[in-house]
């Protein structure tokens, strides 16, 4: 290990992952029989990363932001381990959680309470640990008496803040959030980032996703713009959210808008 | 951060492009942690499944047992074979009928709850880094949890028709065991198969139905004519359902050739699947 004043919690060396589909136009019984023993299909190699070269040390907040398909969340999956590069490394020192989509697995039949432990032993828990927890989740997402009912009587908003609160009470050391902030009201969302930075106190680095730049511009302390699977800028936050924007240009009311 | 640079050599995990099959020790170690996951899972999802019955989680001994009626109506009162309905052998004929159809089930719903496990754990396998075989195992301990309080209900056909009542009934554990390694390992496979190709969770139904027929269940080993013999070691599950009727109504130990041609194809099909499923588990999260 590198004795550094900084070391790494995350190496990438020329990543790239290309999803394969297989195309056909119209999925029909008919072009399935004329194919059979003639293997035509279209397979369309959709790129979602391209070369990707980055280093990320312990203590670092870094926000992902680009458009949509830009490849943001394949990066976290790829670096969770749950998607395979089709090309290069990664290496990652430490344990991981997710945040991917808000609220992993939940079986909407079964109450949050159910939910919680579920995915407390999901991320490798013990169940006594989870019973500890389980009050101090379900606190936190407010959901009050909706907690022991099924979660399909819950609206989106109390769902994604059970999701949120299941996986920040996990102690992972290497975070990893997509789209999660935006779980909640205003009130939440205030209490979420405060939950965030309370987590990175004691993980060593943070990944977060999002499209609401101010959000991260506030919290995260180095910034990564991805486009089209390639890296467009690296570094200082205000600079690179500066540098999307404007590249966004006249379009970028729909950003602001996401903020409200 | 300082607080944590102790730990830091705990653990480097390394993803490349190259496949190779994981680090056994690692693999199992993982496996079994999640295991009370699975066991948890297994439960809630049985719950759920009859949450909004009257009935709730009877159903799962009411359906084979409401089968198992079904079957003994068409073969015994319809088609007439098998004697009176009142009469012993005809209540006989019920309990062989429902000791073969309880265990049938464990294979049944172990595969076809198996085979879209994966695919209906979607949100697992897209967002956590699970042990994926975890999904077909919780399938096959959930058909498990199911099959338990059924043969609870088997006790009371046995004693009604007057079946033996002998200490070799103890071969019923380890019979129950072959057939699970056997599920377990056709679960696996069928998982895989299913996230390729997604018809194989249709077709399911059709193939269990008629495996069904071919195993010795709604008929005894004994009754099949000699010509046919080689189907109980061709068919995967003809020799262990052999030792299961040899041993709940008979009362005897289990032929050691059946036994031995069960186990087989248990251990067969539980490797063939575990390996396939290694080699593909990769490339679920791109194909789902």
């Amino acid at each position: 290990m590198q004795s550094e004043s900084k070391d790494p919690a995350i190496v990438i060396e020329n990543l790239s992952v290309t999803y394969r589909t297989m195309l056909e136009k119209r999925p029909t019984m008919k072009s399935a029989l004329l194919r059979l023993g003639r293997s035509k299909q279209e397979v369309k190699h959709i790129e979602a990363l391209k070369g990707l070269n980055l280093t990320i040390e312990r203590g670092d907040f870094l926000g992902i932001i680009g458009h949509n398909g830009a490849g943001k969340s394949t990066l976290l999956r790829t670096i969770a381990g749950i998607l395979p590069p089709s090309n290069g490394r990664i290496s990652v020192y430490g344990d991981v959680t997710t945040l991917l989509s808000v609220g992993i697995g939940f079986n909407p039949e079964l109450t949050g309470r159910e939910n919680i432990r579920l995915g407390g032993l999901a991320n490798g828990y013990s169940t006594k640990e989870i019973v500890n927890k389980e009050d101090e989740i379900a606190e936190f997402s407010e959901l009050g008496e909706f907690i022991d009912y099924p979660m399909k009587t819950y609206s989106s908003g109390m769902y994604s803040r059970l999701g949120f609160s299941v996986v920040t009470h996990m102690d992972p050391d290497i975070l990893l959030i997509d789209e999660a902030l935006s779980a909640g009201d205003a009130a939440f969302r205030q209490k979420a980032s405060d939950r965030i930075q309370l987590m990175m106190e004691k993980a060593s680095a943070i990944l977060l996703v999002s499209h609401g730049l101010k959000t991260i511009s506030e919290m995260a302390t180095k910034c990564l713009w991805l486009d089209h699977g390639q890296m467009m800028g690296l570094g200082d936050c205000g600079e690179i959210v500066e540098a999307y924007k404007e590249s966004v240009g006249a379009g970028s009311a729909h950003i602001i808008s996401e903020e409200i | 951060m300082e607080n944590t640079k102790v730990e830091m050599d705990k653990k480097v995990r390394v993803y490349d492009a190259e496949f190779s099959l994981p680090d056994m020790k690692i693999y199992v170690s993982e496996t079994k942690t999640h295991l009370r996951f699975a066991l948890e899972k297994a439960k809630l999802d049985l719950k759920a499944a009859n949450k909004n019955t009257w009935l709730g989680q009877l159903w799962n001994v009411m359906n084979p047992l409401l089968l198992s009626l079904v079957y003994w109506l068409l073969l015994v009162v319809i088609v007439g074979n098998g004697g009176s309905i009142f009469a012993l052998d005809g209540v006989q004929r019920l309990t062989q009928i429902v000791g073969g159809l309880f265990l049938y089930r464990l294979v049944s719903t172990g595969l076809m709850s198996g085979a879209k496990s994966i695919i209906s754990g979607g949100a697992f396998v897209l967002n956590t880094r699970l042990p994926r075989l975890i999904l077909p195992l919780a399938a096959v301990i959930s058909s498990f949890l199911s099959f338990l309080p059924s043969m609870l209900l088997y006790v009371l056909f046995h004693i009604v028709s007057r079946n033996p009542i002998v200490p070799e009934l103890l071969w019923t554990i380890p019979v129950t065991a072959i057939l699970l390694l056997l599920t377990t390992g056709l679960a696996m496979l069928t998982a895989t198969g299913n996230v390729y190709f997604r018809d194989i969770a249709s077709f399911l139904p059709y193939v269990t139905r008629i495996w069904l027929y071919l195993t010795p269940i709604l008929y005894l080993y004994s009754e099949m004519p000699s010509s046919v013999n080689w189907m109980i070691y061709a068919n995967p599950l003809g020799a262990i359902f052999v030792t299961w009727q040899q041993v709940i109504f008979e009362g005897i130990t289990p032929g050691i050739t059946y036994l031995l041609t069960g186990l087989a194809w248990s251990v067969g099909l539980f490797l063939i699947g575990f390996f396939m499923f290694l080699r593909k588990e990769r490339d679920f999260a791109i194909r789902i």
